[in-house]
């Protein structure tokens, strides 16, 4: 469990002395602990914005990782028990330690706000929260601290927003924009939308951890052909034939995973529109789920966030450059064309292309770090989508929801096995390397 | 003009009250309430009614003279009989035409030639697809044996549902279009399907109508009676649908487009698919003109046919969706695009606009659209458009009916952007999100435009009505109080029908002549009515479906203004034979009996020869275009920049005294040499300059270079295929050894994306220019231009010292090289991309940037041309400069220009382009907020909510700072203009007339063709690759424009003279001027066309 238990006794006595540093700047009658859930409650905060604003699962990535990687930072230049991100991260600045007088999980709450800020669409609704976080505070510190601690929390989110802000993001705007190539077996757009392919040059954005991103991309080796008995055509037809054999088990469980953040239903000239989570904000809705229930520390807390962010943000960009790199044709495409015309899946098709699957890929990565950090076999209880109607799932591990994920993807008639099968163990590769690298 | 007052909203409930409005005595038309007409007919008046509402049918049902009105009701219909003085009374209940649910169109006729006009109801709501399940709930609507259903008139207002008159239809029925289409004298039917039996959406349009095609079962039919009462499903035959049956067509119209005599079929699809324009080739066989009607409405409507601008051709009007004003424009979901990915690997057409079009025939079915030039291409959701004379002016005026409900269900950011906790919302609670009691209404006046003659048109709909907002769908005009004048019955959904009481023939005197046309042993339906007055003539055809699911009176109304006597009258009998009436008698009804023996054959139409061009096949190039699609790698730029060519050049390239021509070719094609080895006769050479095909060909110029006493040919690089300093952006010269070889030479120094070439002479010395068009991938920051002279064997760079004015000088598109201030010497005049046209005077050793006419400076424009001639055969050079045009909806003024930015403004090292305009006097950008967020880092989350941004100018989304140290131009006109020279040196500054407006004008030939002293003008254009939010520039069908003594143009009609130049003409020229004219006009990507200047 957390290596703070088994430190060295020099260590122990350091982390004692921080901590008695932070409580000499409460007042005399503060509350302990008051603050142990705010940084649960700014990840929620952030999964009901994503919903309303129908944020895609690849921008979620970004979103969720620096404001979590800044309030993490914050503690870790401070806090002997955790590790700092300079050095592991790819060109990651170097933090200085917070002078004294200086309530360190005031400042990370003040960073995780302000480099939120530069991310979030809905600034007013990121206020109140912070407002009300901050009073807290304003009761439970003296006013020096208070001010010192706003200061110190303002300084390490500008360095990092600015490191944040190199990472090619938009730079990606001036990129050509992405046309489907119109070659045989080539992504081509998806009805019922038929949208413009998402994020194409995510790829070429700045990875955290991960130096050779071609290790870590796996090829789709299947010639595309036509003919009937062609692997290419067996593998589509595996997806066609599979969907009128689902249990009501598979359904729900495609349903339970499709994390669909932005789907418009035209009935003739009205649209209804729908928006809803994505796969990472899904994911983190596990994890606030988790850790209400286990009522970690705040250190512990933000080490969880920030880790599974890295490990989702690496994920997503190796799944990203993959799809792109090898444009593959979606399943609903394909059958359309050889098979059945009158075909639908599942789910609807999102725009881009087919191999590897993203939220395969993701939920493995995120899978590894969080049994890493909480234990193999960890079950729980899921109800993110309960209010939606679609009930709550059970799973024994993170593990294997990660696996019931990928092939939530196969029920749903979006992809292949091949691209949920080769999208876990993307996943489970960066994972395991996260872990590796980062020394959880 | 239109009016600053966009629109009038009320929030109504369902069952509004219409009362007894006073003071209507300054408006036109009178709106009638229920009470006063007896006309309490209600449509939508049920929870679960349809969306498109029901139409109006006019005919005159018990033969009293007065006109009766049948309205569709969602379940009970209203048969109004017309008591005279605008009172009528409701005979449904004892008619014997039954209630029904799902009724749309009504079309009135005589099916079985008894006299007594008949009723066919059409059933379009009537399917289990999902629209009508969340509209009518649960609710299963009856099957009946049939979706098109004919009662025959009985008399005394009785009908009978027809035994004899049946169709089985089991599809829904839109609009009913009537015929005879195989002109075997027996009624024919062509009934429009909408069918939606899968998930309607935006999608791909190609890709769309393949997939659709397979999936669904909806389609459009044609039925021919082949004996009485015997039809025969005739689609496949027909060759109605090609590809696959598959329309969502709402209305349509059956017209003789080309006046073959035969009727033809235009339908309107909403979404994706495009219209169809099926041409009758006899026999009831269909050619599907659709390809060459380059540009449509997306969600094309309703659809009327008339001769609106009196030249005995029929023009048309199909609605569309598109709202008023910017804020509507950039919010309202359905002012959206065509799908970004048409800007796709086949470089297809802007097809289908969201907006309003309107189709001027110019004869050889080649229409003109002008809806944007007119300003009536915007009237928000609209459904019928009626083309009739209501003022009687002579000049029928356009009537369009609109209205929705919840207009605001279509923006972004709607409530109806469910969030996540609704959205599971049970199918049957949402028909009342739509229809619900509790939601906001939102109304909109319907629209009058009143046609002033010459195509000129003024939005009327505040003074020719009290602009109450009104819900309207099916409209149709009558004269139902018999004073002259046409009234108009609008059916409005869930609110109560009305009659608009028109007051013309009261308050104007204006005369009139009504005309009805029967006949016994043919159907006379699509014959023609001609008057003819003053050299004025007007046309009519028997036509009484139009509009939208609707039927009006069959009469002939003519407007006859202050006009009070008609030369002469012809039908032409939609069976071939032709009446003539000599002065016939104004402001009555006139009924034509056709009779044998007032009937005769017509006599065939000798074409007058005399001013009719030939074509000559002397030279028939086909340019090739390379695909490369600007776009991709810049969404906001305003047009495709790598098409420009091809340029040609003219000169004795062979040595045999003959005039050779050199045409560039794009890139992966060779320039090509047209060696002319005897009078008018060409050889063709694309062998010679095949090495270099790689650069994309600009100008071409041929001269001697080396001054060896052979010419030569030097051929600029232009294009945009590739980043700035690329090595396809040399240029290069071939010299001549005079004996057929050419050697081939870089000009070293530096590359450009260039224009056009000229050469000049200054002091004794030849210079070389060459005129920058753009800088590659960096749109629109201004290139350089250059100017060399040839010497010792090689181009030196002298711009600095000859005409350092010129170096930055702008995006070039032309340059004419002329004596502007009569000393003998050459000057320049410059026209460009947002550039004012630039003068530079040769002052004997310089070139100096010196205003000329002090007023051009402030015409910048998106000027493509400038040529010279003498059109008022004063001696004095005139000129023309070829600008966009007016026929856009981005329209420039000196107080209003039209406005470009470049900066990196998100600061990710790539140029940002931000186009503008003014709305209403604020500047807003062109594009679209979905292409901004594509493009520009920050947008997505600043502006997640539109109607955010659509309420920001220019100067509020962008920091006023950075603007400041952009790059800037603008362009104060767009018209296309000429400088007439009015002696001593003094020019008259004037806009061309109309019709050279209707498109942009790539390039100007100027030759006296009729030999008078005056120099005539061709004028050509088009442009097929502008940006999404423009469409497609396709109005020139090739015009000339004949020289006068006082500088005045008039018009010569490609109709009249035979000279079409369609496609995409880029640059033309007169060959052999002194010897054999021709005039060649290259197109881009497409089969050059060559005619004989001087017949005989």
């Amino acid at each position: 469990m957390f290596h703070s238990i088994n430190q060295p006794t020099i260590k122990a006595w350091l982390a004692i002395f921080l901590l008695l540093k932070m409580v000499a700047c409460n007042q005399p009658n503060s509350k302990a602990n008051f603050d142990q859930n705010f940084l649960i409650d700014w990840n929620n905060l952030s999964i009901e914005t994503m919903k309303t604003d129908g944020i895609n699962p690849v921008l979620a990535t970004r979103i969720y990782l620096y404001p979590n990687v800044a309030a993490y930072e914050v503690l870790a230049v401070n806090t002997s028990s955790l590790n700092t991100l300079f050095g592991k991260l790819i060109d990651f600045p170097e933090i200085a330690e917070a002078e004294s007088e200086v309530n360190v999980h005031f400042s990370s709450i003040v960073a995780y706000y302000l480099v939120m800020k530069k991310l979030n669409y809905r600034e007013d609704v990121l206020k109140d929260l912070f407002s009300i976080q901050a009073e807290a505070y304003q009761n439970n510190l003296t006013t020096d601290c208070y001010h010192k601690s706003l200061s110190y929390g303002e300084k390490v989110a500008s360095l990092i927003w600015s490191w944040a802000n190199n990472d090619q993001y938009k730079e990606t705007k001036a990129k050509p924009y992405y046309l489907s190539s119109g070659l045989p077996g080539s992504w081509k757009p998806t009805p019922p939308e038929y949208r413009p392919a998402l994020e194409p040059h995510w790829g070429t954005l700045r990875l955290l951890t991960i130096t050779h991103l071609d290790s870590f991309s796996i090829p789709f080796e299947i010639p595309y052909s036509e003919e009937v008995n062609s692997p290419f055509y067996q593998l589509a037809k595996e997806v066609y034939d599979s969907s009128f054999l689902l249990t009501e088990n598979q359904k729900s469980c495609a349903l339970f995973w499709d994390d669909n953040p932005d789907l418009n239903n035209f009935q003739g000239h009205i649209p209804i529109s729908r928006r809803h989570i994505n796969p990472t904000a899904h994911w983190m809705s596990i994890i606030g789920q988790v850790l209400r229930k286990e009522s970690l520390s705040v250190e512990s807390t933000a080490e969880l966030y920030a880790m599974v962010s890295i490990a989702f943000f690496d994920a997503n960009l190796v799944c990203w450059e993959n799809k792109y790199r090898y444009d593959l044709i979606r399943p609903v495409t394909y059958i359309q064309e050889q098979i059945d015309p009158y075909w639908k899946p599942l789910l609807v098709t999102p725009p881009f292309p087919e191999h590897t699957s993203g939220h395969s890929a993701c939920s493995a990565a995120a899978a590894v770090v969080l049994t890493h950090l909480l234990g193999d076999n960890y079950s729980f209880t899921d109800s993110t989508h309960y209010d939606f109607g679609l009930g709550v799932r059970s799973f024994n591990s993170f593990e294997d929801a990660a696996w019931e994920v990928s092939f939530s993807r196969f029920y749903g008639g979006i992809h292949y096995l091949t691209g949920v099968q080769k999208g876990s163990e993307q996943g489970f590769k960066v994972g395991d390397y996260i872990v590796k690298h980062m020394k959880l | 003009m239109r009016s600053l007052s966009l629109f009038i909203v009320f929030v109504l409930f369902a069952s509004c009250r219409l009362k007894n409005y006073p003071n209507q005595d300054k408006y036109l038309f009178k709106l009638l309430s229920g009470p006063e007409t007896g006309i309490e007919h209600v449509f939508g008046s049920l929870p679960h009614s349809s969306i498109e509402g029901g139409g109006v049918g006019v005919g005159d049902f018990d033969l009293d003279g007065n006109l009766d009105v049948f309205l569709i009701g969602d379940s009970i219909h209203g048969l109004y009989k017309n008591m005279g003085a605008m009172k009528f009374e409701n005979r449904i209940d004892d008619s014997g035409i039954p209630s029904m649910r799902g009724a749309g169109a009504v079309t009135i006729y005589d099916i079985n030639k008894d006299n007594l006009p008949d009723i066919i109801i059409g059933r379009r709501n009537v399917s289990n697809n999902p629209l009508q399940k969340i509209i009518n709930g649960n609710l299963e609507l009856e099957k009946l044996p049939s979706n098109l259903i004919i009662y025959l008139n009985q008399g005394n207002f009785e009908f009978k549902e027809s035994k004899k008159y049946q169709i089985k239809i089991d599809e829904p029925v839109g609009g009913i279009g009537i015929g005879d289409f195989d002109n075997n004298g027996l009624l024919d039917f062509v009934v429009s399907s909408w069918n939606v039996t899968v998930d309607m959406f935006d999608g791909v349009m190609l890709d769309f109508e393949r997939d659709f095609a397979k999936k669904s079962n909806c389609s459009t039919q044609i039925y021919l009676q082949t004996s009485p009462g015997v039809f025969l499903e005739n689609c496949k035959t027909s060759n109605l649908t090609p590809g696959g049956r598959v329309q969502t067509s709402f209305s349509n119209i059956t017209t003789d487009l080309n006046h073959d005599g035969k009727t033809d079929i235009v339908l309107t699809n909403d979404f994706d698919f495009p219209d169809r324009w099926y041409l009758n080739k006899g026999d009831a066989i269909f050619e599907d003109h659709q390809p060459n009607i380059l540009t449509m409405p997306f969600f094309s409507m309703g659809v009327d046919a008339a001769d609106i601008n009196n030249d005995a051709l029929l023009d048309l009007f199909i609605t569309d969706m598109r709202p008023e004003g910017y804020f509507r424009q950039k919010t309202v979901k359905y002012d959206k695009f065509f799908n970004w990915n048409s800007l796709d690997s086949k470089g297809d057409l802007n097809k289908q606009q969201v907006r309003n079009h309107f189709y001027v025939n110019r004869g050889n079915m080649e229409f003109t659209e002008i809806a944007e030039m007119v300003e009536m291409d915007a009237s928000e959701w609209s459904w019928s458009v009626l083309l009739a004379d209501f003022d009687n002016n002579e000049y029928k005026d356009v009537f369009i009916s609109n209205g929705y409900f919840m207009q605001s269900l279509m923006r972004h950011d709607s409530p109806f952007y469910i969030d996540s906790m609704s959205s599971f919302i049970e199918p049957d609670k949402r028909a009342q999100y739509f229809f619900g009691d509790t939601v906001t209404k939102e109304y909109y006046k319907n629209y009058f435009f009143s046609n002033q003659g010459d195509l000129k048109f003024e939005d009327s709909s505040q003074n020719w009505f009290m602009a109450k907002a009104l819900n309207t769908r099916g409209a149709a005009y009558a004269d139902l109080d018999n004073d002259g004048d046409l009234d108009l019955i609008l059916n409005n959904a869930k609110q109560k029908s009305c009659i608009l009481q028109n007051t013309s023939t009261e308050k104007t005197a204006a005369n009139y002549l009504r005309v009805l046309l029967r006949a016994d042993s043919f159907e006379p339906i699509h014959s023609k009515c001609y008057i003819y007055y003053n050299d004025k003539i007007q046309l009519n055809e028997y036509n009484p479906v139009r509009g939208f699911y609707s039927s009006s009176e069959p009469f002939l109304h003519f407007g006859l203004g202050s006009q009070n006597k008609i030369d002469s009258l012809v039908v032409e009998w939609s069976n071939g034979l032709r009446s003539k009436i000599i002065s016939p008698q104004i402001n009555q009804v006139l009924t034509i009996d056709f009779n044998l023996n007032n009937a005769e054959k017509p006599a065939i139409k000798k074409t007058d020869k005399s001013t009719l061009f030939v074509k000559n096949l002397a030279i028939d190039y086909k340019h090739h275009e390379n695909y490369y699609n600007d776009f991709k790698q810049n969404l906001l730029l305003p047009q495709n920049l790598s098409r420009f060519g091809p340029d040609l050049a003219l000169g004795d390239l062979s040595g045999n005294g003959f005039e050779d021509v050199v045409i560039g070719g794009s890139m992966g094609y060779p320039a090509t040499v047209y060696y002319q080895y005897s009078v008018g006769l060409y050889s063709i050479d694309s062998n010679c300059f095949e090495a270099e095909k790689g650069i994309e060909d600009a100008g071409v110029i041929i001269y001697d270079i080396n001054e060896d006493g052979y010419n030569d040919v030097f051929i600029a690089a232009g294009g945009n295929e590739k980043p700035e300093h690329d090595s396809v952006y040399y240029h290069r010269y071939y010299l001549s050894d005079g004996a057929g070889k050419f050697t081939r030479h870089f000009v070293p120094s530096f590359t450009s994306s260039a224009s056009v070439v000229r050469k000049i002479k200054i002091a004794d010395k030849t210079y070389l220019l060459i005129a920058g068009r753009i800088r590659p991938w960096l749109y629109p920051l201004s290139p350089k231009s250059y100017i060399l002279e040839f010497q010792n064997g090689k181009f030196i760079d002298k711009t600095s010292q000859i005409a350092p004015g010129l170096k930055n000088i702008g995006m070039v598109t032309d340059v004419l090289c002329t004596d502007l201030n009569q000393d003998n010497k050459e000057d320049l005049i410059l026209v460009g991309d947002y550039m004012s046209p630039t003068t530079f005077l040769n002052s004997g050793m310089f070139l100096e940037k010196v205003e000329w006419l002090s007023d051009l400076k402030e015409y910048s424009g998106l000027w493509n041309c400038i040529e010279e001639g003498d059109f008022n055969g004063d001696g004095m050079p005139d000129f023309i400069l070829g600008n966009l045009g007016e026929n856009t909806r981005y329209k420039a003024s000196f107080t209003y220009p039209l406005k470009i930015y470049a900066n990196d403004f998100d600061d990710n090292g790539s140029l940002d382009v931000i186009t503008g305009y003014y709305d209403s006097e604020k500047l807003y950008p062109i594009k679209h907020l979905n292409t901004l967020k594509s493009r520009i880092n920050g947008f997505s989350k600043t502006y997640y909510k539109t109607d955010v941004f659509a309420q920001k100018t220019i100067h509020e989304i962008f920091p006023p700072h950075m603007l400041a140290q952009s790059f800037q131009a603008e362009a104060k006109i767009t018209s296309s203009i000429c400088l007439i020279s009015e002696g001593d040196g003094a020019y008259a500054i004037k806009k061309l007339p109309f019709w050279a407006q209707v498109s942009n004008i790539t390039d100007v030939a100027a030759y006296d063709i009729n030999n008078d002293g005056f120099d005539d003008l061709v004028l050509a254009g088009n442009y097929y690759h502008s940006e999404i939010e423009r469409g497609v520039y396709n109005g020139h069908k090739g015009l000339i424009l004949m020289g006068s003594k006082t500088g005045a143009f008039s018009y010569l009609f490609p109709k009249d003279s035979g000279m079409w130049l369609l496609g995409e003409v880029r640059k033309m020229a007169v060959l052999n001027r002194e010897t054999k004219p021709l005039l060649l006009a290259l197109k881009n990507n497409d089969r050059s066309v060559c005619f004989n200047l001087k017949n005989k």
